[in-house]
């Protein structure tokens, strides 16, 4: 299995762990701390910091040790295929990130008229959180549709 | 795939037989890229660069165009 498509997985790993681990997190919570579960759900979020694992993806990009030869770990195929799959995740962030912007103004708007409408200043991070988390799974997701999903695949 | 061969197509498979049947992994090691690289260029998925053209067509000694050939 080629370097990229070992961080990616591991990219993908993380995150879905670290949604299994909110969701559970959330009912467990609420039976802890006797509160609702939309209640629990708030703290809950704090999970999310597991994200930060995704650094140690970093890790596959050290050459083997005790590795001959002269094969580098990236090329420039591997380069341009990394530049490819960052563009689609930046293309899915800021999409998003721009729809739920627009949303969440148009949503508040809705629900309190032109006057009275402020968006929350707690949004905004948690929308860099989320953005970040798109980001990294639709860059892993395109690093995968360009290499492959299986070690096989590699060299398609 | 994101990185076609712009309509170029090679002749290293058979370059490489015919120089003491040399395996991808060597090959990709004299010329700096993964194995994998190898692999898409022979099977025609992927254009490489001038650079890298230039290096694998020194490593059989014969010129670029022997190599690479658009249609």
């Amino acid at each position: 299995m080629h370097t990229q498509q070992k961080a990616a997985w591991f990219d993908l790993i993380v995150i879905g762990g670290t949604v299994v681990l909110y969701l559970a997190a959330v009912p467990a919570l609420s039976w802890w701390f006797h509160r609702t579960l939309a209640e629990a759900a708030v703290p809950a979020l704090g999970v999310f910091g597991l994200i930060g694992l995704t650094g140690f993806g970093r890790l596959f990009y050290r050459s083997p040790r005790g590795a001959l030869g002269n094969e580098p770990v990236m090329d420039e195929r591997d380069w341009l295929l990394s530049r490819q799959a960052w563009n689609a995740g930046m293309a899915t962030f800021w999409l998003l990130f721009c729809i739920a912007g627009v949303g969440t103004w148009a949503y508040l708007y809705y629900l309190r008229g032109l006057e009275r409408v402020t968006v929350p200043v707690g949004i905004f991070p948690a929308m860099i959180g989320a953005g970040f988390i798109v980001f990294m799974l639709a860059r892993s997701v395109a690093t995968l549709h360009y290499y492959g999903w299986k070690a096989s695949d590699a060299g398609r | 795939m994101p990185a076609d061969n712009a309509g170029i197509e090679n002749t290293i498979r058979r370059l490489r037989f015919e120089h003491g049947e040399m395996t991808q992994q060597d090959l990709a090691e004299r010329v700096s890229v993964t194995r994998q690289t190898i692999i898409a260029l022979e099977a025609g998925r992927y254009a490489p660069s001038l650079p890298l053209a230039v290096r694998i067509a020194r490593v059989f000694g014969v010129g670029v165009e022997d190599v690479f050939q658009i249609d």
